[in-house]
């Protein structure tokens, strides 16, 4: 029953530990010493720990950074506070000690938080890990915490891919380690383990609502730290194998004033980086070879081109078999010159260029963000309680949420050994729509932009879709609506269909720790992340009938995570030998979770503008209720053992047993052990001689981690049952079920070393790890006569190899002025070793079926394959082989790998100067290497959107005489040979250039789209003004005052990608990365913030 | 104290080694399906199996089948993706041949609790359904994985299965069905020689609803099928099992008694059939098949001798009949319009401009709930039996036979095409339907009349030709086997086989490379066994 349900317990650690112990004294002369602890800027700091060296003894500084502690007369006190140096002191009999504390640039001294929420000095770890302030994060303001990190943290691949704010964000630390699993980190909130579904991973179509790391209120981050890879996170089990972001919220603190901090941010946002197309010539189609031009009506009027294939096009052959199935965007008639025709809705309007066309959709779009805390502290602890309110209107029609987040945070003293930690969030959002990002469906703008509205598209719709009685324009003219590969109905839908996306959500944990002895302690902890999530789609009925067209269907989910946990932790100074130091914790934790959703809709509608279930004209049109299930547990102890010897020595060893419920009974047991150790020769050693060598660790470490099956109910052998002839039909699955499966594994090694020079001015930290995971728990393919697809087996094996580099400089410093910067670098190879026997190839995701581009894995490359139809190369030359006629390209039988997707390093650049209150911050980041399937590029050769199609029609082509005699400088010939190797002479019409060898959907050359996707973006830039803590009191209303003003995402520095095609447009959050088609534009945005505590 | 920790830590560790995984079972049970079946609900699975799949029809048939074997005409290059078609009849075959397996491993397993002859009925409807779907798809790929196949569930080292020779399929298969004749009980309620109930599939028989009569039928027409598609081949195999069926008189599929999946009765809907037309719009009827409907090419259909014709096409757009020429010149006006599109439920003349030749009869392809797909046809084994008895094959020549069996099975052909016009629920504009004895008049016309002419096995050959309409993969099968002795115009394309799918190369590479190898290459130029 214990382990089920009770009390468990857990220790703040040994540095609190360390904190509270009585003290160890012998007699010598005592005497007290008092004096005020400032920063850099003269502000007093709250909460500086004051340690007595050797004594156990501390205190903390109050408001005004005041301490009062009994020391001996040649005593040494030691002054820590997060994110400063440590700065130790000889007392030499002062009364009186006032101390500046410096910043920790490098944050060597740094106080961190490692696995299961324990405070440790970074100095001491075996591993890597990285800190992010919560200042940081809102000075970032970016849509959630995550996307703060980006270029900051080595070896953290943050991917924003295509939508809008409000949508996944896809992160990944050191790599895949899972073939077709999740990689993404474990987030944990106060110790509470968050479940942060992707919001949309199919590359091909969908909507994205985003994931919960969004509902995160960066206002109530106290930091943010990183665990990379399984060392550091082995003690979260099997969700800590990809890595860890431990989130640790405000708790409050002792502060002048009344204790009340308001925060306000306001956010403009404005996408900016649109395709760059051609505004010269507008819609028309390859139906012949001559110059284009319009057809004309009865009464000689140029009509707008509404004729898209031709079935005795070029040569008496089909336009079809000429140029295939291009779309309705096609841009490759007359030259748009003003002259008026005829429009589709029988209007004469002039045919000019639409240079804003692409940008139809679009708005700015704003966040604003209002944040009030109350903070206070005292013998009895500490409290903060905020609300944070977060109203988003987006870059695209009708779409905006709004949050409301009321957080509680509090450290309790409820006796001399009693301690307290609460940390409450509960969160109410809501989401008005987002857009369907990919491909096609009745909101898909992304698709009528790229794919169906051509370069004279004026967007008429947009104030025509509803007629003057409310109903919608079904656009029945004469000759049809032209743009037939996109829903003609777009801007109805938009502000007619409507889904209302509401979540209530709460993340809690209580915890108490009792100090049983000055060695032991004793800490339990329940929490909890309770969600519902509500889905509400109404469609309007489309006309005065009120029934027709209209549509309800509601989803209803809820979403228990219970965590309980205890820890019990003994802790020893002078343990064998006064130089040791020693501590031993033993701990468990049980994580359940149980998901329910349901899902109904209504039929086709018997009664006017009801949305519910029971409208509906006949029983049958109604669609069956569903439901969903999720229901998983896994008990765990643990236990770690923590030496150190002369605070240059470190080791840590951990080992941890998980049963998880999603295993087979006789193998759901699985333990796995880590080490690390870290060596300080510059405290073990005199190395005064080497000045310039203020600091040196080296550090080793190795983990295993065992992983469960992701998802529960997999091992079942089940029949999936249907009707068939009014019987039942029983299915074998479709993935042989596994007999026998076991945890997945995965061994990590680590090796680093941080050094630091000139006095800390810089610093470096160099890290290089090797994962290799194995027995992956994979659905590895099997050809179907096999009779299955798939087999679930322990299978497949994956490596990842990598170094990452951190440097910090200091480069000036003195009383007014400072100039940091920093870089950091990673490079990572994810190498898929095995599938599996027999198995080479896995499809992960493709964007059209077997009718276009897909991602794999394959044995023996980096994770990531693109595959799709290439040139054939002749044997000799290399060069594509054409046919006879130099018209087309011939390409390969199936599809082949053409890309990968995997980039050769990832890097970011910050500086940062402050001058008095002034501070001004940059963040460079780049990805380099790693290839794209632009479709969205190809799209636009195919169409004539492109820029790139212009010389020939421009006259800058080869001499061309058309099939009506008339000459121009039109043609082209087509770099490549013949099958017998002759290079290729003919001179053919510019459409071949583009039309028939480029394309999407459909069994098109895609190797025209693979582009290596290289980037360097200006991320951030900053202002930021804190009015001095003088300047601002004299106010009589602020203790703190600061103003802000930030630039994110504001432009590319460089980029391989051309046309301006998103360079992070890629679609989907899941595993599959590299495929591109119809990206929204970027969008860069501009905040400003204002600061004030009262 | 240290007493307390020890006591602690020796309760947690104790309590986890024996409850920590409490409930763990019942936690990971699946919630949604059924752990536990019998053989009944895996044999309705085959059964549905039978339907045709969307990408088959659109991939296969429209996009190659008609036109390789000019039942009708492709207007315009296509979407030219026969993978995605290869793919599907590949993975709906050895989906349901896994079925089958398992529930062959049933049989063994139920055999220990009865007598063996209690299963003598479900063993011999399941080796029917076997071949017939096995036959279907040897005969488009050739060899394929087939003893080993399908047993992945049972055996892991079985998920990567050998090839197998077209040969030692047929003859299996030929086998089982000679097993299913002699075996059967097509008696209500048999019983063994003990008096024990046979097992029956019941209300799991949605092909035949537990008559076995048909299903015997059934399996014996599959075998006179079969061994005469391989009689080039192996002729001396082949005579025995024809033989066995005529002299013997073996029952057949009879007028009335064809084989369909029937969407009304098995209450399905066949939507795939119009997408497949919707979608690729540009099938047409072409000059070749014409030629065999009409005296003439009098666009007012004034030369149509042929019902069918107009139960298989219509007029175009300005109500004539127009084939598209089997062989096209560069000059030739290509096809367009809009016969497809359901906007023709209400507003049934509007083809489009450009529908300038006829296109495939829209209710043919839009009754999605009365029209049948065809498995086999009471004319198919009447064209059968006149091949037989014309050329000799297991029996003796007789001419007058054939002449009989030909004559009855054009006019079966007839009477069946009429009933699907009859059946549909939403054919309003039918043709004046022949009645009563009118339909011999198709197979009286002197163009059909075996009785007047010499060339009685072109006849025979052609009738069977246009009552597989609707089965193009057999009219494929009947050009190969005949060596393009069935009606066209030009020269036939070199397309003797599909290649392998593509997934079968990638996850089955070392069989698929060994098979490759044998066959030289896995191109359609390379001849399935049967063929001469």
């Amino acid at each position: 029953m214990f382990c089920k349900t009770y009390p468990h317990l857990k220790s703040i650690g040994s540095f609190l530990v360390v904190l509270f112990l009585p003290i160890l004294s012998f007699t010598q002369s005592k005497i007290q010493v008092t004096g005020v602890v400032t920063s850099f800027d003269g502000d007093p700091l709250i909460g500086v720990s004051v340690l007595v060296k050797d004594a156990g003894t501390g205190t903390t500084t109050d408001i005004d950074g005041k301490y009062s502690i009994e020391t001996e007369a040649d005593g040494t006190l030691i002054f820590s506070y997060l994110g400063y140096v440590q700065t130790d002191i000889e007392v030499q009999a002062r009364a009186g000690i006032d101390v500046i504390m410096e910043e920790d640039v490098a944050q060597l001294g740094e106080v961190v938080v490692t696995a299961l929420g324990i405070k440790r000095q970074k100095r001491e770890l075996g591993y890597s890990t990285e800190s992010f302030h919560g200042e940081e994060l809102v000075l970032s303001n970016t849509p959630n915490v995550v996307s703060a990190l980006s270029g900051k943290s080595a070896g953290v691949q943050v991917i924003a891919g295509n939508g809008v704010d409000g949508g996944t964000t896809r992160f990944v630390i050191r790599g895949n380690n899972n073939i077709d699993g999740k990689n993404q980190p474990l987030i944990v909130v106060d110790g509470i383990p968050l479940e942060n579904e992707e919001g949309l991973t199919n590359i091909g179509r969908g909507v994205d609502w985003g994931s919960a790391i969004n509902n995160i209120n960066s206002n109530d981050i106290e930091s943010m730290d990183i665990l990379k890879g399984p060392t550091a996170s082995a003690l979260y089990g099997s969700r800590g194998a990809n890595g860890v972001v431990l989130i640790t919220t405000k708790k409050g603190r002792q502060s002048k004033g009344i204790g009340i901090e308001y925060n306000m941010t306001h956010k403009i946002i404005q996408p900016y980086y649109y395709r760059d197309v051609q505004n010269t010539f507008g819609a028309g189609y390859p139906l012949d070879l001559n110059a284009p031009d319009f057809v004309t009506d009865p009464d000689g009027n140029p009509v707008y081109p509404r004729e898209i294939y031709r079935t005795n096009g070029p040569f008496g052959r089909p336009t079809t078999e000429l140029f295939g199935y291009y779309s309705s965007a096609m841009s490759w008639g007359p030259r748009m010159e003003g002259q008026m025709i005829e429009w589709w809705d029988g209007e004469m309007r002039p045919f000019s260029p639409q240079p804003d066309n692409l940008k139809l959709f679009f708005s700015n779009g704003s966040t604003t963000i209002h944040n009030l805390s109350f903070s206070g502290g005292g013998k009895m602890g500490t409290m903060r309680a905020s609300i944070t309110r977060q109203e988003h209107s987006a870059v695209v029609p009708n779409s905006s949420y709004d949050q409301t987040t009321v957080n509680l945070g509090s450290q309790l003293n409820i006796s001399s050994k009693v301690k307290a930690n609460i940390a409450l969030s509960y969160i109410n959002y809501h989401r008005l729509n987002s857009p369907t990002l990919g491909d096609n469906n009745e909101t898909s703008f992304g698709k009528g932009i790229l794919y169906s509205w051509p370069r004279s598209y004026k967007g008429l719709e947009k104030d025509i879709n509803i007629l003057p009685d409310g109903t919608r324009n079904n656009y029945q003219f004469e000759g049809g609506y032209p743009f037939v590969f996109s829903p003609p109905h777009l801007w109805w839908n938009t502000y007619n269909n409507n889904t209302n996306f509401d979540r209530n959500k709460l993340i809690g944990a209580v915890s108490l720790t009792y100090d049983v002895l000055p060695w032991l302690n004793i800490t339990g902890r329940v929490g909890t992340d309770f969600t519902l999530n509500q889905f509400e789609r109404r469609n309007n009925p489309i006309d005065f009938t009120g029934i027709n067209g209209g549509f309800y269907s509601n989803e209803l989910g809820r979403d228990i995570v219970l965590n309980n946990d205890f820890l019990i932790t003994a802790h020893k100074e002078g343990f064998i030998h006064n130089q040791i130091k020693a501590s031993v914790s033993f701990g468990g934790n049980q994580y359940s979770r149980d998901q329910y959703g349901l899902r109904g809709s209504s039929g086709q509608w018997a009664n006017p503008w009801l949305f519910t279930f029971n409208n509906f004209e006949d029983r049958l049109t109604v669609g069956l209720p569903s439901e969903f299930r999720f229901e998983k547990r896994i008990n765990s102890l643990y236990g770690f053992f923590n030496l150190s010897y002369g605070d240059f020595l470190f080791l840590e060893t951990t080992g941890r047993n998980d049963w998880s419920s999603t295993l087979p009974i006789d193998n759901n047991s699985y333990f796995y052990p880590s080490v690390s150790l870290s060596f300080i020769p510059t405290k073990a050693f005199d190395l005064s001689k080497y000045d310039w060598l203020s600091f040196w660790k080296v550090r080793g470490a190795f983990a295993q981690t065992g992983t469960d099956a992701e998802n529960p109910y997999l091992i079942d052998f089940v029949y999936s049952t249907g009707s068939f002839g009014g019987s039942q039909t029983a299915a074998l699955p479709g993935t042989i079920p596994p007999i026998a499966l076991r945890p997945q594994r995965a061994n990590s090694y680590e090796m680093g070393t941080t050094i630091g020079l000139f006095n800390d001015k810089i610093n470096l930290d160099l890290t290089y790890y090797y994962i290799r995971s194995f027995d992956q728990i994979l659905n590895s393919p099997i050809p179907t006569s096999g009779g299955a697809g798939q087999v679930r087996i322990n299978t497949g094996e994956l490596e990842n190899r990598g170094i990452e580099a951190i440097l910090d400089i200091t480069l000036i410093k003195n009383s007014e002025f400072y100039w940091k910067t920093g870089f950091n670098f990673a490079r990572n190879r994810n190498n898929v070793i095995s599938l599996g026997e027999g198995a080479d190839i896995l499809e992960i995701a493709n964007i059209w079926g077997l009718n276009g581009p897909a991602i794999s894995v394959r044995a023996g490359e980096d994770y990531g394959t693109i595959v799709g139809w290439d040139y054939i190369y002749h044997e000799d030359s290399g060069q594509p082989i054409l046919n006879e006629d130099g018209t087309h390209y011939l390409i390969t039988e199936n599809r082949v790998p053409i890309g990968n997707a995997y980039p050769d390093f990832t890097g970011g650049w910050t500086m940062q100067l402050g001058y008095k209150g002034f501070v001004l911050s940059t963040l460079v980041d780049t990805k380099w290497g790693g290839d794209l399937y632009a479709g969205s590029y190809v799209i636009g050769l195919q169409t004539g959107q492109s820029k790139e199609t212009l010389p020939e029609r421009l006259g800058e082509g080869l001499p061309y005489t058309h099939p009506d005699g008339t000459t121009s400088n039109s043609g082209v010939i087509l770099p490549g040979v013949y099958a017998d190797g002759t290079p290729n002479d003919k001179v053919v019409h510019y459409y071949f250039k583009h039309i028939g060898n480029t394309g999407g959907w459909g069994r098109f050359n895609s190797k025209p789209g693979i582009i290596e996707n290289t980037w360097v973006k200006l991320r951030e830039l900053s202002l930021r003004y804190e009015f001095s803590d003088k300047l601002a009191r004299k106010t009589k209303i602020f203790q703190k005052l600061s103003l802000n003003i930030t630039g994110r995402d504001l432009f590319y520095l460089y980029t391989t990608l051309p046309d301006n095609i998103n360079p992070e447009g890629a679609n989907g959050s899941g595993n599959a990365q590299g495929l591109e088609w119809a990206a929204f534009p970027g969008a860069r945005s501009i905040s400003f913030g204002l600061n004030a505590s009262f | 104290m240290k007493n307390i920790v020890l006591t602690i830590s020796l309760i947690g560790i104790l309590f986890c080694s024996n409850s920590c995984t409490k409930d763990f079972e019942e936690i990971n049970k699946n919630p949604f399906f059924p752990t536990q079946t019998d053989i009944g609900p895996l044999f309705n699975t085959v059964v549905a199996s039978l339907r045709l799949g969307w990408n088959e029809q659109f991939y296969l048939h429209n996009e190659k089948l008609y036109e390789i074997t000019q039942l009708a005409a492709k207007t315009a290059i296509g979407f030219d993706n026969v993978t995605i078609g290869t793919e599907e009849v590949w993975n709906n075959y050895y989906r349901a041949l896994g079925h089958i397996k398992e529930i062959e491993r049933r049989f063994v397993e139920m055999e220990s609790e009865m007598e063996p002859e209690a299963l003598n009925n479900v063993r011999a409807q399941l080796k029917i359904l076997m071949a017939y779907k096995t036959f279907r798809v040897t005969d488009l790929f050739g060899d394929m994985p087939f003893f080993d196949a399908g047993l992945g569930f049972q055996d892991l080292d079985l998920v990567r299965p050998k090839f197998d020779t077209q040969e030692e399929i047929y003859k299996f298969l030929l086998d089982e069905l000679k097993w299913a004749e002699e075996n059967i009980n097509p008696i209500p309620a048999p019983v063994t020689a003990s008096g024990a109930p046979y097992v029956s599939l019941a209300i799991y028989d949605n092909l035949f609803y537990g008559d076995l009569t048909f299903w015997r039928k059934f399996g014996n027409s599959l075998r006179l099928r079969h061994a005469i598609r391989m009689v080039e081949k192996d002729p001396s195999s082949a005579n025995v099992i024809i033989r066995e069926i005529l002299e013997n008189d073996l029952p057949l599929i009879e007028k009335g008694e064809d084989i369909v999946m029937s969407p009304a009765l098995q209450d399905w809907r066949n939507q795939g059939v119009n997408w497949t037309f919707r979608e690729h719009k540009r099938m047409r009827m072409g000059s070749n098949i014409w030629h065999l409907f009409s005296e003439n090419d009098n666009k007012d259909g004034s030369g149509i001798f042929d019902i069918r014709a107009e139960i298989f096409f219509e007029t175009n757009n300005a109500g004539e009949w127009a084939p598209f020429p089997q062989v096209p010149d560069p000059n030739t006006p290509q096809s367009g319009g809009i016969p497809y599109q359901q906007h023709r439920d209400g507003n049934y003349t509007i083809k489009g401009a450009e529908n300038i030749y006829s296109p495939f009869n829209y209710y043919l392809v839009r009754d999605e709930e009365h029209i049948p797909e065809i498995i086999m046809t009471a004319a198919e084994i009447g064209f059968l039996k006149a091949e037989a008895h014309l050329r000799g094959l297991g029996v003796e020549p007789n001419s007058a036979i054939a002449e009989g069996d030909y004559t009855l099975a054009v006019a079966n052909s007839v009477e069946f095409w009429q009933n699907i016009v009859k059946g549909s629920q939403i054919w309003v504009n039918a043709p004046d339907l022949l009645s009563g004895n009118e339909v011999f008049t198709v197979a009286n016309h002197p163009r059909n009349d075996i009785f007047s002419q010499s060339n009685k096995l072109e006849l025979i050959y052609t009738q069977r030709f246009i009552d597989s309409f609707r089965q193009p993969w057999e009219a494929y099968a009947l050009l190969r086997r005949t060596n393009g002795a069935t009606p066209h115009e030009g020269d036939l394309l070199e397309h003797y086989r599909f290649p392998y799918p593509p997934s079968e190369s990638i996850n089955n590479p070392d069989n698929w490379e060994n098979q490759v190898s044998g066959m030289g290459e896995d191109s359609e130029r390379v001849k399935v066994w049967w063929m001469q």
